[in-house]
């Protein structure tokens, strides 16, 4: 059913060998190669004192059991002193002192522990999250028309906060192998039968996992998808509010999410239910091995002392090995996480400057595209062989059906996708040769589709030039008929506009963003369906306002509206990418051609002749 | 069950909403707490029966055999890992109950928000809320019940020390009292870090969604560098709060005296047991004891900043859930919804008298929007309204859906204030298709059914050939059954508008509202769209929000307005004479009053 099943997709463009993934994480870590050093000493010296402080437990009670009690007259008798002339009871209070010190000596490694991976795991996923970010501002508009936001944010922030986990991994597992080792050496020493019984657990314990590592992962597949839509889920509903509201559907949306709910707390707990089962095997394989040994072990006759420090072992041997178990799968789940980081990493921008591009410092405005081939996917050409050229200082108008390649158009002069042959020239050069920046500055568009930004009036219309003066943010509030509305507000410039400036009517956002445009002061203005919910009077006072300020300048309009057309120097009529006819208004009608028909269709329901025709035919 | 401690957290009214979320599941919250004791009592069991079993091979002297002595310890071990995994999966049972019923009322509530609510705030943020959020409150649960651990644990291992030995015990005390007051003491430092933590958590989000969101924006004026810097702030923010937090955590007092009293009490043990006041086993037994003790103490090392986290979620939570009036009544939400959906008809007769409206966003010197408007539409008549951008158009539009509430003046539909129908019903017999067209990413039949769940496959495909949103739809692979907005699917803004036309015409409105939602239709689609109009809702009332001249003069009735007043209404041939303003709507060259043919 319905709304809220939509699944979410993992799609990589290229896939990583377990080999690569590893190296390349090995590299990361490289500038990090102190810390991570530093960070495997303290675990060693934990270690150390972990594997010591049994045996020292041990002699303290071996030597209390051989001793019972007989320290007790010469106290009473000759006090102190002879506790010191008594050596075995010193090397008691010396052993439990060392037993002491070892266990703050834990505490203090654990710390500096502590305090060494605070000095570069923070910084480490800093160092990735910016990286990425660099890397996702670098690309194109195909990378974005690929991959949906809600998925690079998952990556940005939760796959790089996931991998940056594993950046500890590494000097965590030396602690634990080393605790495993030297407890089972020790063992050794001790009592090889002993051992040996331990020893056995393992194979057990590792099989035991296997087997829910399996389970558990197919349980948490079905969890992600979980979550997937109950998040999801709750995204659409949060973005489509209006929309419920104004179909009266709260109800209907309310129990189907529930529906959502419940499936994600039931998938939750069974993923808990396995992960967590680990820890009740451990314990149980730990307690069988520990009784085991501890009947064993009396019937051979071991000292109590022994048994203690037997005892100590196996409460601290079974979670390093536990701990060595979970390396891999930890280290998998953090990998996973680093190749989507990789396929962030690793896309290459279509569109990217040129090793030589030089600063563009300022055009006259002449656009020349010569036998142009461009695509989005192979399989359908936008244009092939274009060609098109707008003298510096024209206002060209381009008309034609929805899909006839306008604003493609448009977008390859921007640099958003890139041609794939042919070249588009400014001045006579080509656009590649320029930096993109530079490049880019030069062109000032509007787009139909507004993005505001959360913030002020000023905020919005000073964005990409922060030096604006109130000055100038006023002339262009002039131009675009916003001044009388902007000084009628109690904050003027410094009001509020919220997000993506929902305080303000459709039509008076695109009149911010026409105002942001122009206040960069373009030699080629780009309008794409700029004004269409802006009113017809206050377009054409724009026009007449544009018209003296940007006399000279270069303009490309899109448009539905006839008045908008009517008064550009050249129409161009595009079919299917191509140029199918030009000239001006009259021209063009004069030439009854493709113009004319589409002047017929749409165009003539908007002059004021066309009255009566409609009227009938109502 | 979150400690009796912390008497001075109750007084936030969040933490009682917490409890009461909690308390819904009393039998699990009574067991879970049961779990937590009993899991403690058997935990130092182990000890106990250890420490007997070594002072039984000195003595050389067994109350049982061996055999059954061990099975005893082992029967104790086994008891102990059942009962803890009981006790573990009790806590996250309950976690995600009081999880899944926070999510269920927090999507029902902020559901039933008004707009002005939405209007205000970030949909990053409320999202980071319904998500991450309440994800963080379960931890809670399910962690924070490892914070009682150590409170529990440390009074029981007195319990038992003193059993053995009242020296031991002496000297136990101001071990367990530092204890208990440095894990007291690392909540309170660690609190303002990892309180601190979810909202720089939301903020990195929020910062990388508006630069996404934001992209083409961003590289036509080439300002990388600008988001680039509001991204890096947020980041920086981030780890600097996670610094803050590995300071604190680095200096764990708690494991320090813990480890201080084992280590002590070896030394003290080992006297004791020179004067013969102490038998070796004992020794043992308390020694053991204090290690039961680290495994928890190690748990609060990150337990307590995962309660803090869900509390500070809760408090987060809360502040949306108990901002603002809820629009409908809150008993009607999750009742049977299999009513059918024609309950009341209206003429479709429209009234505002004398209305004003000013946008509710706190500040009282915000502008007025609409002013003393009065006029009425009659059943069945097709209105135009138009004006300037920014006129008060839209609002018009949603103040007839109740969206907001005019502060002056009534609006009254058949000639009853609107306030007297049922919210939804009102809105269900009026539809509006907006501007700014939202779909769900769901198929574009689902979309289109939005309104009219039950609708059958065919009526959908009729409803959408009479929107002229068919064919187009054919061309996609999938047809019907793609997913708006997925690769392939992208639809262009005439496409959506026509989806969301489509949407509209399957509830049957009995008044259709259509704010400048074929703006990006070309003018030849617009008219078959319109003619449509018509004929399916000939007998409905429609107001059309439009710049479109063919639009406006076809109309029964156009009220023109300018600055939130409707400054004239009437037919288009009266008003183009009339009408200075209406002229305006055509453009400048109207602006003398003459006819203007060279427009044509």
């Amino acid at each position: 059913m319905g709304l809220f099943s939509s699944s979410m997709r993992d799609k990589y463009d290229r896939t990583y060998g377990e080999k690569e993934l590893f190296q390349r994480y090995l590299k990361r870590l490289v500038p990090y190669k102190k810390n991570i050093i530093l960070i495997a000493i303290f675990m060693i010296i934990q270690a150390i004192a972990a594997v010591i402080t049994p045996l020292l437990a041990g002699f303290v009670t071996d030597e209390m059991i051989i001793n019972p009690g007989r320290v007790v007259s010469f106290l009473e008798e000759n006090g102190f002193i002879l506790i010191a002339t008594k050596p075995r009871f010193v090397l008691v209070i010396i052993a439990g002192s060392i037993f002491l010190l070892l266990y703050v000596l834990n505490w203090v490694a654990f710390s500096m522990q502590q305090l060494q991976s605070g000095k570069y795991v923070p910084y480490f996923l800093e160092d990735l999250r910016l990286e990425l970010f660099t890397k996702i501002q670098e690309q194109d508009m195909t990378f974005f028309d690929k991959h949906m936001s809600g998925k690079l944010n998952s990556i940005l922030v939760n796959d790089t906060l996931d991998f940056s986990d594993t950046a500890i991994l590494i000097s965590n597992t030396v602690g634990s192998i080393i605790i495993s080792f030297g407890t089972l050496g020790i063992l050794f020493y001790f009592n090889y039968i002993l051992a040996l019984i331990t020893l056995a657990a393992i194979p057990i314990l590792f099989i035991l996992m296997f087997t829910l590592r399996n389970l558990s992962k197919r349980v948490s597949q079905s969890y992600r998808k979980a979550i997937g839509s109950v998040n999801s889920a709750m995204v659409e509903a949060i973005e489509g509010i209006q929309i419920s509201k104004s179909f009266g559907q709260e109800l209907n949306i309310a129990n189907q999410f529930e529906e959502v709910n419940q499936n994600y707390f039931s998938s939750w707990m069974r993923l808990t239910a396995t992960t967590h089962f680990w820890r009740p095997l451990l314990n149980t394989v730990a307690a069988v091995i520990l009784c085991l040994v501890l009947y064993f072990g009396l019937n051979l006759g071991i000292t109590a002392g022994t048994l203690v420090t037997f005892i100590l072992y196996l409460e601290n041997f079974f979670q390093p090995v536990m701990q060595l178990a979970r390396f891999f799968p930890e280290l998998s789940a953090g990998m996973a996480a680093f190749e989507r980081c990789l396929s962030i990493v690793d896309s290459k921008p279509i569109v990217h400057q040129n090793p030589d591009a030089q600063y563009l410092e300022e055009i006259k405005g002449q656009i020349q595209f010569k036998d142009v081939d461009f695509w989005y996917d192979q399989e359908n050409l936008i244009f092939e062989n274009l060609n098109l050229t707008i003298p510096k200082g024209e206002k060209l108008a381009i008309v034609g059906h929805t899909g006839a390649g306008k604003t493609s158009l448009v977008s390859l002069l921007s640099r958003y996708y890139e041609y794939q042959r042919g070249e588009i020239l400014i001045d006579g050069q080509s656009i590649r040769n320029y930096t993109l920046e530079s490049y880019r500055r030069q062109l000032g568009k509007v787009e139909q589709d507004v993005y505001l930004f959360p913030g002020t009036i000023k905020d919005n219309i000073c964005y990409g030039r922060g030096g604006a003066t109130d000055e100038d943010i006023w002339r262009v509030l002039d131009v675009v008929q916003l001044s009388d509305f902007v000084k009628k507000l109690p904050n003027g410039l410094d009001t509020h506009i919220g997000e993506r400036g929902s305080d303000l009517s459709v039509g008076q956002r695109q009149l911010i963003s026409f105002a942001r445009a122009i206040l960069l002061n373009p030699r080629v203005l780009i309008l794409d369906e700029a004004t269409s919910s802006v009113d017809a009077y206050t377009e054409a006072m724009i026009q007449e306002a544009l018209e003296k300020i940007f006399e000279d300048r270069t303009a490309i309009i899109i448009a539905h509206r006839l008045s908008t057309i009517v008064n550009a120097d050249r129409i161009i009529v595009m079919e299917n990418g191509q140029i199918v006819e030009e000239g001006t208004h009259v021209q063009l009608l004069a030439k009854k051609g493709k113009y004319a028909s589409l002047y017929n269709q749409y165009f003539v329901y908007q002059s004021l002749e066309w009255q009566e025709q409609v009227i009938s035919e109502v | 069950m979150m400690k009796k401690n912390k008497k001075s957290k109750k007084e936030h009214p969040y933490v009682k909403w917490f409890f009461v979320h909690v308390l819904n599941h009393k039998v699990l919250f009574t067991l879970n707490f049961i779990g937590i004791v009993s899991l403690t009592y058997l935990r130092t069991m182990i000890p106990v029966q250890i420490g007997n079993i070594i002072d039984s091979i000195i003595q050389r002297y067994f109350l049982y055999s061996l055999l059954v002595t061990m099975l005893i310890l082992l029967g104790y071990y086994l008891l102990r890992n059942a009962v803890e995994y009981a006790t573990w999966m009790i806590g996250h049972q309950l976690g995600s109950k009081t999880e899944q019923s926070m999510r269920k009322e927090f999507f029902e509530t902020v559901h039933n928000k008004p707009l002005s609510f939405h209007d205000k705030i970030k949909t990053g943020d409320l999202e980071a809320l319904a998500t991450n959020d309440l994800r963080v409150v379960n931890t809670l649960i399910a962690h924070g019940s490892f914070y009682i651990y150590p409170f529990v644990q440390t009074v029981v291992i007195l319990i038992q020390i003193q059993t053995f030995n009242y020296w031991m015990a002496l000297l136990t005390v101001p071990f367990l009292g530092i204890y208990i007051y440095f894990v007291l003491r690392y909540r309170k430092q660690l609190l303002p870090y990892s309180k601190a933590s979810l909202r720089k958590h939301a903020d990195v989000a929020v910062a990388l969604q508006e630069s996404l969101n934001s992209v083409q924006v961003t590289k036509a004026f080439c300002a990388e560098e600008v988001e680039y810097s509001k991204f890096k702030q947020a980041v920086q923010a981030f780890r600097n709060n996670r610094l803050g937090e590995i300071r604190i955590q680095a200096r764990f007092f708690p494991l320090l005296t813990l480890y201080a009293a084992i280590g002590t009490s070896l030394v003290f043990g080992a006297i004791l047991i020179s004067y013969n006041l102490m038998s070796v086993g004992h020794l043992t037994a308390v020694i053991l004891l204090f290690i039961t003790l680290i495994n928890p103490t190690q748990m609060i090392f990150w337990a307590t900043r995962d309660m803090i986290r869900g509390f500070g979620a809760s408090e987060r939570l809360f502040n949306i859930i108990s901002t603002g009036e809820a629009e409908l009544a809150a008993k009607s939400i999750g009742i049977d919804i299999s009513k059918p959906l024609q309950q009341i008809s209206l003429k479709g007769e429209i009234k505002f008298q004398n209305v004003s409206f000013t946008y509710p966003n706190g500040n009282p010197k915000n502008p007025q929007v609409l002013k003393n408007l009065t006029f009425s539409i009659r059943p069945n008549q097709r209105v135009a309204l138009v004006g300037p951008t920014g006129c008060g158009k839209t609002t018009l539009a949603k103040l007839l859906l109740r969206f907001y509430e005019p502060q002056e003046g009534t609006i009254l539909l058949d000639d009853e204030p609107i306030q007297n129908f049922p919210l939804e019903q009102v809105r269900q017999r009026i539809s509006l298709v907006e501007q700014d067209i939202y779909l769900f990413s769901q198929t574009i039949e689902e979309n289109i059914k939005f309104g009219y769940p039950e609708a059958s496959k065919e009526e959908v495909i009729e409803i959408a050939k009479l929107a002229y949103a068919h064919d187009f739809i054919m061309n996609f692979d999938k047809g019907y059954d793609a997913i708006v907005g997925e690769r392939g699917t992208t639809l262009s803004g005439g496409e959506k508008q026509r989806i969301a036309i489509a949407r509209a015409f399957l509830t049957d409105p009995d008044v259709l509202i259509l704010d400048d939602s074929m703006s990006a239709i070309d003018s030849e689609t617009e008219e078959q769209i319109g003619k449509a109009i018509r004929n399916i809702l000939k007998d409905r009332t429609t107001l059309i929000i439009t710049h479109r001249l063919h639009t406006i003069r076809t109309s029964d009735l156009i009220l023109v307005m300018k600055d939130g007043e409707i400054v004239a209404q009437g037919k288009h041939d009266d008003l183009i004479k009339s009408s200075n303003d209406y002229r305006k709507v055509f453009g400048m060259y109207l602006d003398d009053g003459k006819l203007a043919q060279e427009v044509a």
